[in-house]
């Protein structure tokens, strides 16, 4: 295996110091480091075994100190583990080693208070500008909703104006509101007369303290309140969520609620992406491609909503398996659907291929090599547009996608371009597992009781959401609540790359660049 | 001719609608999208989603209010030319649902704006959108 020559030669490197390692649940292998072994230990992953990919990192209290969980995939989960006392919270930061563990790094110092020594950029990446409360995630701190509301009239609004300095350079403020913006974040463009020269990013406007609201509910609560992380891909996340808690409760699945999850996914994963094509097409002023996906986006919704009852939340998943069944006759009536969808989504197909506008306005923006993906640690078809040959679905298979026969789709150009084909064969490749899931599908139950009671222990589940990898940890103390939940999503890896991609584009661009990114503001800020 | 009753008229055919989402998880935002497609499309009924809040006579809200984005959801409101409504969208918007408690969280829309008209769910439904929406112009007249 390879995390056991990992580790073997972690031994090597540090020598004297006591590097233990357990293989946990799901398949993920922790790795207990001294604190000054840290940054050794990320180098020698880089350089020694190849492994860049830094999924998120995990901050927790711990009693009397504060661990940090740094999860890697290196084809299979590997956590490295460290400690610092609560006293002297002071870590040196791998952004230097990883560009994309910059946001991750923000994170925990905001809400566990660790400093990272080093951090090129340490200002607070949710919390808001007037925050007072304390570090939201420690617990024995003063409770955090003491902090109370700030009078209105005593505050300044931070968003700044248009501003233009001598060297004719111009600050355009973009939102909380803007057209091209379905959800509030606020970019700043500098700009020199039409080209892009800068820009910077806020965002946490949709920062519900999630995580934090999870350690009050129980296991039941926490999954229909995870569902509403994100009202796009609510399915995947509940799915991630159950599979952690089952794994923990040692839960076996029915078979058949495999199947009816992975149904699901992959259902969702068809009016994500189609909606995602409308909104990029919507952005560039294309409206009719946006009105042709967002009709055929209904039929997907529909079949959702006869199978669960929701268009949007479905609360398909329950721990122990899901809450609905499909019968024969309701199976037949799916296929023949799913038949008629594909010959509209072929025709939308031919739209886009073969428009030339649309491919204009498209090619070479907002340009990642495989370089960049791997640095900012990219996932999804993000990275699958720039050659990165990753699928979560393939390389590590949940729910029912160990039996399926799947096709990755990757494409070269790096651009919206690429990322639009990446969508548009994907759609077909979900259509093409949908019809092996309902025609493969066991019969047997669907659920199994499960206790209300999870023993002490930890997790961390992943799977492939629409736009990529996501990550679960939950650590559980043997009580009906999770200790802690930590949620990574994957559009907060692409956020972290949006400074590379406005670099250098005309300003007509930037709806383009962003419509093709296929942000989900309210996953990232949780 | 009374003017102000021309005027009430072209109100009620041309509700001119701003959405923003003040701390919400994007469900009723991409069904309040919905209803500018075909299978809603509201525009049949004189309801037009635009751009800016100065030329809304509506704002739409999702989500619960957060500490953040409560001072910009003040200052678009201030922005839309009166006689202005505000329509909060989806359970959390009403009450602050399923979110409760949080502490980065002002609850609902009503406790930083005056609301006309609540429209619960979680996510609403585009029907109940569009319930909501009439149910304003009725309210209007």
């Amino acid at each position: 295996m390879k995390s056991e020559a990992i580790v073997a030669a972690l031994r090597q490197a540090c020598p004297g110091v006591n590097v233990t390692s357990r293989s946990g649940l799901l398949g993920e292998t922790f790795v207990v480091l001294p604190l000054q072994c840290l940054r050794h230990a990320v180098r020698l992953l880089f350089e020694q075994f190849g492994v860049r990919h830094l999924s998120t990192i995990t901050a927790q209290d711990v009693g009397d100190n504060i661990e940090l969980l740094y999860h890697f995939w290196a084809g299979e989960g590997l956590t490295l583990r460290t400690m610092l006392p609560k006293s002297e919270a002071h870590i040196d930061t791998i952004t230097d080693l990883v560009t994309g563990a910059s946001f991750y790094e923000r994170e925990a110092a905001e809400m566990l208070g660790v400093v990272f020594d080093g951090h090129p950029d340490p200002r607070p990446l949710l919390l808001p500008e007037d925050w007072t409360g304390g570090a939201p995630l420690r617990s024995n701190e003063t409770d955090p909703t003491a902090a109370g509301p700030t009078h209105l009239e005593q505050q300044a609004i931070s968003e700044p104006e248009v501003q233009v300095t001598p060297g004719e350079r111009m600050i355009i403020p973009i939102g909380p509101q803007h057209p091209l913006l379905k959800e509030p974040l606020s970019y700043l463009l500098t700009v020199e007369g039409e080209r892009v020269v800068d820009s910077s990013l806020r965002i946490g406007y949709v920062h519900r303290g999630i995580e934090r609201l999870c350690q009050q509910r129980n296991y039941v609560q926490n999954t229909y309140l995870l569902e509403r992380i994100c009202g796009i891909c609510s399915h995947i996340h509940t799915t991630t969520y159950c599979q952690g808690v089952e794994a923990l409760l040692g839960l076996q699945v029915p078979p058949r609620a495999h199947y009816l999850r992975a149904l699901m996914c992959e259902l969702e994963r068809i009016h994500s992406h189609l909606l995602v094509l409308g909104v990029l097409a919507e952005n560039i002023g294309f409206t009719t491609i946006f009105m042709y996906a967002w009709r055929d986006r209904e039929i997907v919704l529909d079949i959702m909503e006869e199978l669960s009852g929701g268009r949007v939340s479905h609360a398909a998943t329950v721990i122990g398996g899901v809450q609905f069944d499909l019968d024969q006759q309701h199976a037949r009536s799916i296929l023949t659907r799913l038949d008629d969808f594909e010959k509209q989504m072929e025709t939308l197909r031919n739209v886009i291929y073969h428009e030339r506008s649309f491919q204009m306005r498209t090619r070479d923006l907002g340009y990642l090599s495989m370089e960049q993906v791997q640095d900012y640690c990219v996932v999804g078809p993000m990275a699958r547009a720039s050659g990165v040959d990753v699928d979560l679905r393939r390389d590590a298979p949940y729910a029912a996608y160990r039996d399926l026969h799947l096709r990755v789709v990757t494409a070269h150009g790096g651009d919206v371009w690429a990322r639009t084909q990446v969508r548009v064969e994907e759609v077909f490749e979900s259509l093409h597992l949908c019809r092996q899931l309902v025609e493969q599908m066991p019969g047997g139950p669907v659920t199994v009781r499960a206790p209300r009671r999870v023993p002490a222990g930890e997790v961390v589940s992943r799977t492939e959401a629409p736009r990529g990898e996501l990550i679960y940890y939950i650590r559980s103390d043997g009580s009906d609540k999770p200790a802690r939940v930590k949620v990574r999503t994957p559009t907060i890896t692409s956020l972290m790359s949006l400074f590379d991609q406005l670099r250098d584009i005309s300003i007509a661009d930037v709806p383009a660049v962003i419509g093709g990114m296929d942000l989900c503001i309210a996953c990232a800020d949780r | 001719m009374n003017w102000s009753r021309v005027v009430r008229w072209a109100r009620r055919k041309s509700l001119w609608v701003v959405h923003y989402n003040t701390g919400g998880c994007n469900g009723c935002d991409i069904e309040i999208l919905d209803l500018l497609t075909p299978r809603y499309d509201v525009e049949r009924l004189g309801i037009l989603r635009e751009a800016s809040p100065r030329h809304a006579d509506v704002l739409l809200c999702t989500g619960p209010v957060t500490r953040q984005s409560r001072d910009r959801l003040r200052r678009i409101y201030e922005q839309i030319p009166a006689p202005r409504w505000v329509v909060a969208v989806g359970s959390c918007s009403c009450s602050g649902g399923v979110f409760y408690g949080s502490y980065n969280l002002m609850g609902g829309i009503d406790q930083v704006l005056p609301v006309d008209m609540y429209v619960p769910g979680c996510p609403c439904r585009p029907e109940a959108i569009i319930e909501g929406l009439l149910g304003l112009v009725e309210k209007i007249e």
